[in-house]
């Protein structure tokens, strides 16, 4: 079924989260960590440890994916320019690249950052006039770069420890920054981008007294559209730095005085954190997390309340993206491919291949009877 | 008299000198089988302070005070030493002592399932109180549900691992230590055979914990056994079956019932239905009964270890033809009479230690160097347990008041690790959080059999220059330094010092010593004293149960 | 639930616990006095490193970033040609020359549980007997390096204490001391209140009473007894060895100062002492969860220390005759799962070894492309013992314990040494 294409808003059924139901997949034989909408709802572009940046045509039934090939490790963040058609990945290299990808098979990328971080560039984001690229990852340094040509613009110092997400006010005027110790910091890039406020998501970092590593942090950033509301994503209470098994948490920051509003929680039982958050247009939040072995779920929640509105089982996912028209969203799935579990199985040796993806793209309202298939 | 006659005469009288008939009491007959096979000599009997001392450890977990020593040796009349091991079997120590021994040999120190510790000291304690008897305590420890007055009986359990608890039941109660039985027959024992393992297991398969939805507690229920359970030898591809079946005995049947008459109670409160066959109530049964030669044989094995310091069957629980009982008409016969008096506990261990076999002195005969235990020759030392350890260094120090001390109101939790790595630089106070001290620096980790006398470097350093050894030398009340102190004469103090300690009167270079060491430190009289009790606790006199 | 036996223990012919009756030709001997003198003059030592969990070897000792299992990690060049190993290892690549590393490691258990206790006793043929650990292995079969120190420490994270349980049917005396956190046991501190004169005064009371119960009860338990006390004493009139104010700052720099970093440079210390055999654990390797966040974190944490620790020991020159082995109870899964993290996989892993006997440089076993299978018949930890055991002067097949007159091998009957690495 083909989705709805952006900008269609008039035709556009209405948000129904409880009817919400899986509409397509998009299969893929190595795991995905990254998959996002372009603006105009055409494309998905997803990404991860294959080294190469794929993108789908939504409008053909059947779409196999255009690769780029210049990583040579695995992609850990990507994100589409809101206006131009250019897309920007980074890797666990510290290598963000530049793609024009309305081209018929880009070979080069428009330009490259070869070291925008000594290790891995953990979150991009461009902002809303679309002037600025900005990258943090492993070095704790939250960096701005020009959209146009990668040159650097300014470094945002002050994390601790590594940076794993970003997010920028909806009126443009902040940026937020979120790192493994559970700080979120807030820079004014209307006031030349200076330092403002610390929000304190420790609860989202755990270092028990044997733990050998810290484990958790603020994995996803998101603001509500009227900008009251910063929701943080992450794990408490994280047991061990073995497994890392914790609780998945969201905290829902009241912007105007930096305190947490509600602390939201899940209804099944995932234990890894929330690597994506997505802010519908009414105001509904949904998150996606991680499990070992099993099923996880997509998780619907009104600010006000603890308890989720909705849940839908779903395979542990590492990212989401919502759909330019507002009722479609994205997740990058695993798949088991069939090899997992503790080794020294025999029943291994002759197919032990690696674990797959599955972009599924979810329709948020209901889905059509087979009439109203006919007229739409 | 015919020549026939006095044949038969003189051989009924060798028979009689050689075996013992059924007109033997049962110490007699335990001392006429030791000595027929005793082939060296002898030790001499224990002199009264030795045996004193060995039977206030063994019954009651700690030493003589320094008056009953007294009292004891200036008593003249026949009986005492009946006597004594009478009076202590009728006291609280006893039970207190046995508690103690019995949980440890049960849970290896193990910390499982939701019983609290004191809660399953208390119903020990009860029973060994009245006339315990051991076949009905284990069948109400693997019966257990958690209901009733009986319900710290069901620690046994533990957290309901039904393996550990099929190889628990199997080493201490079958003397078969199944262990390495579960996946194929055991590697080195012929006897024992993977079948075993799984036929044990099979009485124990539905037995797991549930929770009182009301009450919220965890009780143990058993589900619905409807079929045999299937086990197959990692090396053959034979698939086998049994159903609930002890060693050598036969499988029991698995009752087919029509449908909604397999339960006898309906589920309540989140307990769930009691079915009508339960196996595990019927190993309990089956298990412990005074048919059962293996559990009889096994149980007073261990209790003959006890107080012998090694068992007839040494290694323990290793039952099998590779290793035979030293003695194994003894063994028989113990077990035999074990049935006969009901597996009455202290009645058991009454006969063991009426017997000049027990009674005997570790001392080694004269020109003797070496001990083979096996022989009972000489009586065996046994390392003190840990608890058996503090409350002996309690007595002998004079500071017995330590066993009723309890965290004051509002204190907080003893920070033990803090004690141990130094951060905490407070003194426990608390009776519990000093044994626990004791415990973890003299006893053995959790699931480790505690059955050997083992020095370590911790517990010398431990002895050495620990603050809470130190603090109970110190002149206080009427413990012992304090005693000590008020004597003017070192003889008064050498014989006070080693009644208390070492529950004999001391030698006369020992006299010499202790009057030596004295006139050497004046300076520090006070000190001196806690050097002199201090080296007679840290001696291997004082470590051994000998 | 996995077996706790594995089949290959008992593919030789069943042996009986008791009563092995001994005297056919072919029979090994206990190692013998004269020999036991030469090895100890030559004073092996050993240093063993307990990666508990399962160190992944794709973020190790074998990175292959182009398999397909690869983790994101770039590989680094070490100082031989043609090796690399991950860029999570910079230290240790600069001193690849000075060690060996074998790739084929190949074992039976994916269990931590039943693994740990067997990769640590050389998972010997099954005799119902508890073999010891190789701590107390070499602490009895060499006997202490220095007699002042007991033969075998442990330096963990946690409780201390005296760990009689390595040792198995050796008895209790071959057990581990262990030093919480790597701290001497709090009791090593004689209280101010007793002068060392005093304490000498209370000892030779001690050693009479003891002299005196002796003459009349045979020597079994008192000298056990008595041993415990002058390894104790011996113990506190070293107690410099546990002393962090005789450090060096720039060791201390050097090895760093988070716990294995710190438990290792103490290790060091009680090599120099003269400790036959110490033992280092570090715990939660075990990264079924996160394990790119967390190898980033956890692998240089012996990175940094064991290459410090190689070159200090061969600076010294005590590298030659001491034996230090890296090593966890396997590797991890090529295939990363779904809270991105690999699980257990003992088919095909590694571990380093330097020192004592061993090749400096030797890169041993092959793979295949991606990693995750052992080309060829890879080693398994019998072989590791076999070939720890010859490199300190033990024959493995020649050299026997004796226990309830029963002769039990040292090492896995069907086991051989890893020739590729040994000098």
């Amino acid at each position: 079924m083909p989705a709805h294409r952006g900008g269609d808003v008039v035709n556009r059924p209405a948000l129904d989260i409880k009817a919400a139901w899986m509409s397509r997949e998009l299969k893929h034989d190595r795991q995905l960590y990254r998959a996002q909408f372009s603006p105009d709802g055409r494309l998905v572009a997803a990404a991860g440890q294959d080294r190469l940046v794929h993108l789908w045509n939504l409008a053909s039934e059947e779409p196999a994916p255009k690769s780029f090939d210049a990583h040579r490790t695995w992609i850990s963040s990507l994100v589409f320019h809101p206006t131009e058609k250019l897309l920007f990945t980074a890797d666990h290299h510290g290598i963000i690249y530049c793609w024009d990808y309305d081209t018929e098979m880009p070979g080069q990328p428009r330009w490259s950052i070869p070291e925008a971080d000594r290790n891995n560039v953990r979150a991009l984001l461009v902002t809303h006039d679309g002037q600025h690229l900005v990258s943090a990852g492993d070095d704790a340094i939250v960096k701005v770069w020009s959209t146009v040509d990668g040159r650097p613009v300014t470094q945002l110092k002050g994390h601790k420890d590594c940076v794993f997400s970003l997010a920028v006010s909806p009126d443009g005027n902040h940026l937020v920054s979120g790192d493994l110790l559970g700080s979120i910091r807030q820079w004014n890039i209307a006031d030349s981008w200076k330092p403002a406020r610390e929000l304190d998501a420790r609860l989202l970092h755990t270092r028990g007294d044997d733990f050998l590593a810290d484990v958790g942090g603020v994995r996803s950033l998101a603001f509500r559209a009227d900008g009251q509301v910063l929701a943080a994503g992450g794990m408490k209470e994280a047991k061990s730095n073995a497994f890392c098994p914790g609780k998945p948490t969201v905290l829902a920051f009241d912007w105007a005085t930096g305190v947490v509003k509600n602390e939201l929680r899940i209804m099944g039982k995932s234990d890894g954190p929330f690597n994506a958050l997505r802010f519908l247009e009414d105001g509904t939040l949904v998150g996606h997390t991680e499990i070992l072995h099993s099923n996880s779920e997509l998780t619907f929640w009104q600010i006000d309340q603890v308890a989720p509105l909705h849940s839908l089982v779903s395979p542990p996912a590492y990212d989401l993206s919502l759909h330019p028209d507002g009722r479609q969203l994205l997740a990058a799935c695993y798949v088991s491919g069939g090899s997992s579990g503790n080794g020294a199985q025999k029943r291994f040796k002759d197919n032990y291949v690696p674990n797959k993806s599955t972009l599924r793209i979810f329709s948020l309202f209901a889905k059509p009877t087979t009439e109203e298939k006919k007229t739409g | 008299m015919g020549r026939q006659a006095l044949l038969f005469c003189a051989l009924a009288g060798f028979a009689l000198a050689v075996l013992p008939c059924h007109a033997d009491s049962l110490p007699a007959a335990i001392d006429k089988f030791i000595t027929a096979k005793a082939s060296g000599t002898l030790a001499e009997r224990s002199d009264d302070a030795e045996f004193l001392r060995r039977v206030t450890l063994d019954f009651t977990g700690t030493i003589p005070t320094p008056e009953e020593v007294r009292a004891f040796l200036s008593d003249n009349s026949a009986q005492k030493r009946a006597a004594l091991i009478d009076k202590h079997l009728a006291g609280d120590s006893f039970a207190r002592h046995w508690a103690d021994r019995l949980s440890v040999m049960l849970l290896e120190r193990r910390v499982l399932g939701k019983v609290p510790e004191e809660d399953w000291r208390i119903y020990l304690q009860r029973t060994l109180r009245g006339q315990p008897r051991w076949n009905l305590m284990v069948r109400e420890m693997i019966a257990a549900t958690g209901k009733g007055e009986v319900r710290p009986a069901m620690k046994f359990l533990g957290n309901g691992d039904q393996h550990r608890l099929t190889e628990d039941i199997a080493r201490l109660f079958l003397g078969r230590d199944l262990k390495c039985a579960r996946c194929h027959d055991h590697p080195s024992v012929d006897e024992w055979k993977q079948a075993h393992y799984w036929g044990l297991f099979a009485y124990l398969q539905q037995t797991k914990p549930a929770t009182h939805q009301g009450e919220k507690k965890v009780y143990f229920v058993e589900g619905l056994a409807t079929k045999k359970i299937d086990f197959q030898s990692v090396f053959t591809e034979e698939k086998k079956e049994t159903g609930p079946k002890l060693p050598g005995r036969q499988e029991v049947a698995i009752p087919k019932f029509e449908k909604g008459q397999e339960y006898e109670h309906p589920a309540s409160d989140g307990l769930p239905a009691v079915p009508r066959f339960r196996p595990r109530e019927l190993l309990a049964a089956d298990l412990s009964s005074s048919e059962h030669g293996a559990f009889l044989r096994n149980s007073v094995n261990r209790f003959w270890f006890l107080l012998m310091g090694r068992g007839l069957l040494h290694p323990l629980d290793q039952t099998h033809s590779e290793n035979p009982p030293s003695h194994p008409q003894l063994l028989d016969l113990l077990q035999r009479e074990f049935a006969d008096h009901n597996c009455d506990l202290k009645w058991l261990l009454r006969q063991i230690a009426l017997s000049e076999s027990y009674q005997r002195s570790s001392r080694l005969p004269e020109g003797v160097k070496e001990r083979e235990p096996k022989r009972y020759r000489t009586a065996h030392p046994k390392g003190l347990t840990p608890e058996q350890l503090l409350h002996a260094i309690l007595r002998a120090t004079g500071n017995d008041r330590v066993l009723i001390q309890v965290q004051p109101p509002g204190a907080g939790k003893f920070d033990r690790r803090g004690y141990f790595s130094g951060t905490n630089k407070n003194l426990p106070h608390a009776y519990d959080d000093i044994r626990a001290i004791f415990v973890e620096t003299f006893g053995q980790l959790a699931g480790v059999a505690e059955d050997d006398f083992a020095p370590g470097l911790n517990k010398a350093l431990f002895l050495m220059n620990d603050r809470l050894i130190l603090h109970w030398l110190e002149p206080r009340d009427a413990n012992l330094i304090a005693r000590l102190r008020k004597l003017d004469s070192p003889d008064a103090v050498a014989e006070e010092l080693y009644l208390s300690v070492l529950s004999r009167v001391p030698t006369s270079e020992e006299r010499s010593e202790v009057s030596e060491y004295l006139a050497q430190f004046t300076d520090r009289r006070d000190t001196a004293l806690g050097d002199l009790a201090w080296a007679l606790l840290s001696s291997i006199e004082f470590r051994l149960n000998h | 639930m996995s077996s706790p036996c594995q089949p290959h223990e008992h593919a030789l012919s069943r042996r009986r616990m008791l009563g092995m009756l001994g005297g056919t030709a072919g029979f090994g001997s206990l190692l013998q006095p004269a020999i036991a003198r030469e090895v100890v003059k030559q004073n092996k030592q050993v240093c063993l490193i307990w990666l508990d969990g399962g160190m992944s070897q794709y973020e190790s000792w074998h990175p292959l970033p182009e398999s397909q299992f690869a983790g994101p990690f770039r590989s680094i060049k070490t100082s031989i040609p043609g090796v690399h190993f991950s860029e999570l290892m910079p230290h240790s690549a600069k001193i690849a020359h000075k060690i060996s590393v074998i790739r084929s490691m190949s074992t039976k258990d994916p269990n931590h549980s039943t693994g740990v206790p067997r990769m640590q006793r050389g998972d010997p043929v099954n005799r119902g007997v508890d073999y010891p650990y190789l701590g107390s292995a070499v602490a009895k079969l060499l006997g202490p390096a220095n007699p002042e120190l007991p033969p075998y420490i442990w330096i963990k994270p946690g409780n201390g204490g005296f760990i009689h349980r390595e040792a198995g049917f050796l008895g209790a005396q071959y057990g581990a001391l262990a030093l919480g956190d790597g701290q001497a046991p709090i009791h090593i501190h004689r209280p101010d209140a007793i002068s060392a004169q005093h304490d000498e005064a209370r000892h030779a009371l001690r050693k009479k009473a003891n002299e005196r119960f002796k003459a009349y009860r045979g020597a079994a338990e008192i000298d056990a007894y008595e041993t415990s006390y002058e390894m104790a004493q011996q113990l506190m009139a070293r107690k410099d060895i546990f002393d962090d104010g005789k450090l060096n700052p720039r060791d201390r720099e050097r090895y760093g100062t988070h716990p294995l970093g710190r438990h290792i440079l103490r290790a060091r210390g009680l090599l120099e002492a003269g400790v036959r055999f110490v033992k280092v654990n570090s715990y939660h390797w075990d990264t079924h969860g996160d394990n790119f966040n967390m190898s980033q974190r956890l692998v240089p944490q012996i990175d940094r220390p064991f290459a410090a620790l190689v070159n200090d020991l061969d600076e010294s020159g005590m590298l030659e005759n001491v034996l230090v082995v890296v090593m966890s109870e396997f590797g991890r899964t090529p295939v990363i799962n779904s809270r991105l993290g690999r699980d257990h996989w003992p088919d095909c892993w590694s571990l380093a070894l330097a020192g004592c006997g061993i090749k400096r440089g030797a890169m041993v076993g092959a793979t295949s492309k991606d990693g995750a299978w052992v080309e060829g018949t890879g080693y398994d930890v019998g072989d590791l013992f076999h070939t720890i055991f010859t490199v300190l002067g033990i024959h493995p097949r020649r050299t026997n314990y004796r226990h309830q007159g029963q002769k039990l091998a040292i090492a896995h009957d069907e086991c051989r040494p890893i020739e590729e690495v040994m000098l």
